[in-house]
């Protein structure tokens, strides 16, 4: 498959070279990029779901790695595996179903199939419940015959339909294929209008006269506070620019040409600012399945500043940006140090560096990461598209849209290149 | 003096509320604004004046807040020229433009009359406030009180150190034979004689105070007789210092959301300034005016200005043209101008030195609020000012008077603000340790100084300057501190909590230390602060103990300043950011640009200031025991 070879590489570059702002529209593009994957990916005959959950892992080894900050690509991986697991399951189930249904209808061949439809059924069922539901103590106490199900489901239910009639074979993989690809345009179309789902429930949350502190720029803020807007609540906001980016500027233009009450501050005027603010509204880069949000850098100041004042933080992200790993030593190993010469000018202090002498070192070191971890209990409330939920409900959200499976994708470490 | 002592000096309510009392009137030997020359023979002559030479002892010995041996004015000039000798290698960059500080004492008459002396030795205005709190002080807070003496007394090169000595010779005898009550009634009286003094100022005060003084000094001796007195005397006295702690309660600001009184304002005004299109609502009840348009107005005005000195006048430009910035430099430039002012200034006939003056230091004044709003550091220098022109006798003589105010200057320019940054730098060096990682936000004239100090002691550390826009003036130290050889990293104000793991330890500067314990300082130092707090770094915050101030405030909001909104829509080197070139003008957008930000006194874990290392919580106290000391004595 050349063109989705093609494809993939393409869009590796582009991570690579952070050429994809934002990681709505990464998620984006990588569900459409899975999309065209499964759609190219030749279906065997037995073991489909596995075939394509392992095509779809080592494409996605490859897109994680190429940006392993860009929480996002590893999001939607996930969850375009979860998606070809729970089709696949529900292909099965109602597969068994008409086998079982056949097998009372007709019963010729009913002695060397006597068994293996028991069996598969205790496997399905097993399955349905640890795949639908998520990991608890009962589900693994039940999990008897996970070990030999892994390719289980998929494999007897193929064997058993092998056996079957040839025809139906070709439409049953075509039927996966489709419904894998369906699902997945859902997905997308789910990034697509993320936005609109958490801006409809600006109301709930902006009353008239609040004083609105935001930092940065983020598209999901800009349609919540406009949504609100709309709904004919006057307010004001606080638009902290966001250095050294300065995306505020971006949003205050935004927001003054919808006609809301804008005030653009500098970061360093937040602590002054917060103690008149009502709440605090921001987006977020990722959001960790214990709470913690990966922001963009200057967020963790605010909180901070906002907990001190007793203001409500409140962080508005799409459910793309649900990441299902633990965070750890996030400021570290979760971030970016981004170019110097968005704080200092090239050749500035070129005239005080002198590298002829000593060890070499410079004297002078240029911090500009990208990110800041904002721990769970800075955070008053999420707002997702699926509604408002509390920073330690984060992992029972991601249950809903990962299967345990699928957390880690990297099996053999990544090449260095 | 034993330690104990000075401890409950402190902490003991009794002996502070002592601290009230305005200090004993300094004897005449030590009257500083003799010009050095003659020092010895008022030395020698003071023993000549009795009434003079009775009294002085005991108003050492029974000072109420350990009045540390008074130096001699020969010891401080040592000590200045010791200063000057070591300013080079510990440079003092008050800013990227210095201010330079002439010579000493280069326009004192050469010689005083002796009528000058005994005047200004009794006026309570002279020298001693300044002198006491600026060394001696130090005992009081019980920071390495010996080692801030030995670096005087090093300083000094020795010939101060036999001044020092005997003076807690003599005195400390005469302390032990007087009782509590002795002392009491004897402060009173003191308090008596001074409140008087203060009254009877437009009359000619010479005889009347030589003689209470004289009357409190004997009192000791016979209290059985005198108690009767001094209750009645306490009586009265309790009401002055009653009614001065009223008028001490700190003015309230001009609110320019009051409309009767900005009109009023406006009118005097020579600065015609615009006001901002877009006012921020939250902050209508402070100035906000255009910037930069008011300049080539008044440049034109230059010399069609007559009341104005050219020197004030050129301040107040480079004030508003931003040109003059950093606490402590703004602080001496008008210092300096002023003196400037002083020297060339002439009564008026049928005027009175002290009336005239005080009236055109006003005008000066407000010339300057109109340029730009005074720091509280610039408040307090004003204020002593303005109580040295008030403690002026009448019987000087016009040059006296004048020359006595430009050494006043020098002086609190040099004790106040240079000699207390070099004791500063001394405090804080002790917390630099090999290996550490220091983060300083903005530019700090203090901060900066002791960074290079420690560097030059050879400790081995990484300093982390924090910045912020729309001023960068972080890029400014950076640059100094590179130069110099110092290992730096570089980050903006929202890096700061990534930063923060490494940091351990962190050196704010501030405009001014309220007496809440509250930070007031550039925007962004509360941030910083707060995220060190967060992070479990200590705070230490160095300011001069002059930019103290007795008002209280809890936000940055009731009170600050606001800088030029356009600073903020456009990014310093940064063109592509220009979204909001069409929308300034807008009806929904306002830019706020705001200067100043108050540090809650949780975040700060110590202040690092002239008296020693003290916690936040004890700024109230050096504010009642020595600003009032030294602006009121």
């Amino acid at each position: 498959m050349p063109d989705t070879q093609a494809l993939v590489n393409d869009f590796l570059n582009k991570l690579r070279k952070r050429k994809i702002e934002g990681s709505q529209a990464t998620a984006k593009q990588t569900a459409e990029l899975l999309r065209s994957v499964i759609s190219q990916t030749r279906v065997p005959y037995t073991n489909r779901a596995g075939a394509l959950i392992d095509s779809l892992k080592a494409v996605g080894e490859r897109l994680i790695a190429a940006n392993p900050v860009e929480l996002a690509v590893g999001n939607i991986v996930r969850r375009v595996l979860h998606i070809i697991r729970e089709e696949d399951l529900s292909l099965t189930t109602a597969a068994m179903a008409g086998l079982n249904v056949s097998a009372l209808s007709d019963d010729e061949d009913g002695a060397d199939r006597d068994d293996h439809p028991v069996l598969s059924a205790a496997a399905v069922a097993a399955a349905s419940r640890s795949t639908l539901r998520p990991p608890s103590l009962q589900t693994l106490l039940e999990d008897l015959p996970d070990s030999a199900a892994n390719p289980r489901t998929s494999s007897s239910g193929g064997d058993s339909e092998g056996k079957g009639k040839s025809a139906d074979k070709s439409s049953q993989s075509w039927k996966l294929k489709h419904d894998v690809i369906e699902a997945v345009n859902e997905l997308i179309q789910d990034i697509d209008t993320c936005h609109d789902q958490i801006a409809e429930q600006a109301v709930e949350h902006i009353h008239q006269n609040e004083v609105i502190l935001t930092l940065g720029s983020s598209r999901t803020v800009l349609e919540f506070l406009c949504a609100a807007k709309e709904k004919k609540r006057s307010f004001r906001v606080f638009v902290a620019e966001g250095a050294p980016r300065y995306q505020g500027h971006l949003l205050a233009k935004e927001l003054v040409t919808r006609g809301l009450q804008t005030t653009l501050i500098t970061d360093s005027a937040v602590f002054a600012m917060i103690s008149r603010v009502n709440m605090v509204i921001v987006g977020a880069h990722a959001i960790m399945a214990n709470g913690g949000v990966i922001a963009p850098v200057g967020l963790h100041m605010v909180a901070l500043a906002a907990q001190k004042h007793a203001v409500p933080f409140v962080v508005l992200a799409g459910s793309h940006k649900l990441c299902p790993l633990y965070p750890h030593n996030p400021e570290v190993l979760l971030n970016e140090l981004r170019s110097p010469s968005e704080l200092l000018d090239f050749g500035e202090f070129s005239d005080c560096m002198d590298f002829g002498s000593g060890i070499g070192a410079p004297l002078l070191h240029v911090v500009n990461p990208t990110f800041d971890y904002v721990p769970p209990k800075l955070v008053s409330l999420f707002i997702t598209d699926t509604g408002g939920h509390n920073p330690s409900y984060m992992y029972r959200l991601i249950a809903d849209y990962y299967s345990a499976d699928d957390l880690v994708l990297q099996r053999k470490p990544i090449p260095v290149n | 003096m034993d330690p104990r002592r000075t401890a409950r000096t402190v902490s003991d309510p009794k002996v502070r509320q002592v601290g009230f009392f305005t200090q004993p009137s300094p004897p005449p030997g030590r009257s500083v604004s003799d010009p050095p020359p003659h020092d010895d023979t008022v030395r020698s002559l003071s023993p000549s004046s009795p009434p003079v030479n009775d009294h002085s002892p005991s108003g050492i010995s029974l000072s109420p807040v350990m009045i540390p041996p008074p130096r001699h004015h020969s010891d401080t000039l040592l000590l200045r020229t010791a200063l000057q000798a070591t300013s080079p290698t510990t440079s003092f960059s008050y800013s990227a433009r210095t201010v330079t500080i002439p010579p000493e004492n280069e326009d004192v008459p050469s010689s005083f009359s002796p009528g000058l002396k005994v005047v200004s030795g009794k006026s309570p205005s002279s020298f001693p406030g300044v002198k006491a709190s600026s060394v001696p002080a130090s005992e009081l807070t019980t920071v390495s009180v010996v080692n801030l003496h030995l670096v005087i007394s090093e300083k000094a090169g020795g010939a101060s150190v036999e001044v020092q000595n005997d003076q807690p010779a003599n005195s400390k005898p005469l302390k032990e034979k007087t009782s509590k009550a002795e002392r009491h009634a004897l402060q009173e009286a003191q308090r008596a004689a001074k409140a008087a003094a203060k009254g009877g100022k437009t009359s000619s005060t010479a005889s009347q105070s030589a003689t209470k003084p004289s009357k409190a000094a004997k009192s000791p001796s016979q209290k059985n007789e005198d108690s009767q007195v001094a209750a009645s005397e306490k009586k009265r006295v309790d009401r002055a210092p009653e009614k001065d702690r009223k008028k001490d309660a700190p003015h309230p600001r001009m609110q320019y959301d009051d409309m009767s009184r900005v009109e009023k304002a406006k009118r005097r005004a020579v600065v015609k300034q615009t006001e901002v299109r877009n006012r921020v609502e939250l902050f209508r009840h402070l100035p906000q005016y255009e910037h930069g348009t008011q300049l080539p107005d008044l440049e034109t005005k230059l010399f069609a200005l007559d009341p104005m000195h050219h020197a004030i006048y050129k301040v107040g430009l480079q004030y508003l043209s931003g040109d003059i910035c950093g606490g402590n430099a703004r602080c001496i430039a008008m210092l300096q101008a002023f003196k400037e002012a002083i020297k060339d200034y002439s009564t008026p006939p049928e005027k009175t030195l002290i009336r005239d003056l005080t009236a055109r230091i006003s005008s000066y004044v407000s010339f300057l609020i109109e340029c730009r709003p005074l720091s509280i550091s610039m408040g307090n220098a004003i204020k002593f000012l303005k109580s040295r022109i008030a403690k002026l006798t009448l019987s000087l003589s016009e040059p006296d008077a004048k020359a006595a105010l430009m050494l006043d200057i020098d002086r609190f320019i040099n004790e106040k603000i240079i000699l207390a940054d070099k004791v500063i730098v001394k405090h804080a060096v002790t917390k630099i340790q090999d290996g550490d990682v220091l983060l300083t936000y903005g530019a700090s004239s203090a901060v900066e100084m002791i960074l290079l100090h420690a560097h030059e002691l050879g400790k081995q550390f990484r300093v982390v300057v924090v910045d912020s826009r729309p001023k960068l003036e972080g890029q400014l130290l950076l640059r100094r501190l590179v130069r110099r050889g110092l290992s730096c990293t570089y980050t903006h104000v929202n890096a700061v909590s990534c930063i923060m793991h490494e940091v351990t330890r962190v050196f704010l500067g501030a405009s001014s230390v309220l007496s809440n314990g509250t930070v007031y300082s550039r925007v962004g130092t509360a941030c910083v602060a707060m995220v060190s707090h967060a992070f479990r770094v200590p705070v230490l915050v160095c300011c001069e103990a002059y930019k103290f101030h007795e008002r209280v405030q809890l936000d940055s909001i009731c009170s600050n300043e606001l800088g030029n909104p356009d600073a903020i829509s456009k990014v310093h080197g940064r063109e592509e950011i220009n979204y909001l070139e069409g929308l300034v003008n807008g009806e929904n957008l306002q830019l706020l640009n705001l200067m100043y930000d108050a540090t809650p006194s949780e975040y700060v874990s110590m202040v690092i200031t002239d008296y020693g290392m003290v916690p936040p919580t004890s700024v109230p106290v050096i504010v009642r025991e020595y600003q009032r000391e030294h602006l009121w004595s």
